[in-house]
């Protein structure tokens, strides 16, 4: 699976990353474009940050980026749920 | 279209042009997310750490007897903590502490503990040594893992070595586990390491003692092996 760093990546053009993938940001926080209830992370619950966030496919996977978030979609998505 | 290129072109100002080149080029970047080619992350750093620790020849083994998914999210994340320490980014390995407690509460957070220090592979490893067969190693391993707070005891400068005999005596009799762990690192804590474990060993004659010692890092391992179990 190919990386793609967004760290760089100014906040307006992440924001139009999470309206293509069906999501949308308050400018700090992915939110849903419904309800506008900022998005958690499965893992951890943490509110998801645009300054922070991973995206993984497999029904677009929205997380924190941090150890824990990753180690488990990994676990999850490679050795099964 | 390189993603250096992608992210570049991010910046080029959000002018209408720039916007529409942008918008064409995230346009093949969701089909490729789609179809399961690529994610999006703040940082590839820890991915990829995270990926390389998931390709240890120790978890490998160690997922032939741990089962529990917390138990191998734990003892990753213990590898993690390990570089974050190596590399003194101790802000991180901080944060990733209280974040481990916040998941998964004292138990989670002690096995992570264990997990870097180094503990857990060395504990397999004398298992190995002497098992006859796959599920007592099973088994044993995962009693560890299931009551740590009553089979393992961390040593701290503070400690006074008569109140740790007590204590790990006390542990010993009610518990009776069939191995007893007991850590510490650094000068004053493996010296009282040292005298505890001394002064017990001939009160505890139903056990047997290994030690292990780690100069780089001043780390010394006791094991307190059930003789029984060991002779099988």
């Amino acid at each position: 699976m190919e990386l793609i760093a967004m760290k760089d990546l100014p906040t307006e053009s992440k924001t139009m990353l999470l309206r293509e993938l069906g999501y949308d940001s308050d400018g700090k926080f992915v939110v849903d474009p419904k309800t506008r209830e900022r998005v958690r992370d499965r893992y951890t619950n943490d509110e998801v940050k645009l300054s922070n966030m991973a995206i993984f496919p497999g029904s677009t996977v929205l997380l924190d980026d941090n150890p824990i978030s990753i180690a488990s979609y990994l676990e999850d998505y490679q050795n099964g749920p | 279209m390189d993603p250096d290129k992608f992210v570049e072109n991010a910046f080029k100002g959000m002018t209408e042009g720039a916007i529409t080149t942008f918008k064409k080029d995230l346009k093949q970047y969701i089909e490729r997310f789609k179809s399961g080619d690529l994610a999006f992350i703040e940082n590839t750093e820890t991915i990829k750490e995270i990926e390389n620790n998931r390709k240890k020849p120790e978890l490998k083994l160690l997922r032939r007897y741990i089962k529990s998914r917390e138990y191998l999210l734990q003892i990753q994340i213990g590898y993690h903590l390990k570089e974050l320490e190596e590399n003194k980014k101790h802000k991180a390995l901080n944060q990733l502490l209280d974040k481990v407690y916040s998941n998964w509460g004292a138990s989670g957070r002690r096995i992570a503990e264990i997990s870097q220090r180094g503990i857990l592979s060395r504990y397999l490893g004398l298992l190995l040594q002497d098992a006859n067969d796959e599920k007592s190693l099973e088994e044993q391993i995962n009693s560890l893992l299931d009551n740590l707070d009553k089979y393992f005891l961390f040593i701290k400068a503070e400690d006074k070595p008569k109140d740790l005999e007590r204590k790990l005596i006390n542990k010993l009799d009610a518990n009776s586990p069939n191995t007893m762990i007991v850590f510490s690192r650094g000068k004053k804590p493996v010296s009282i390491a040292e005298k505890t474990i001394d002064s017990i060993k001939n009160k505890v004659l139903e056990y047997n003692f290994e030690m292990q010692f780690e100069p780089n890092t001043y780390q010394r391992y006791d094991f307190i092996i059930k003789a029984i179990s060991h002779s099988l």
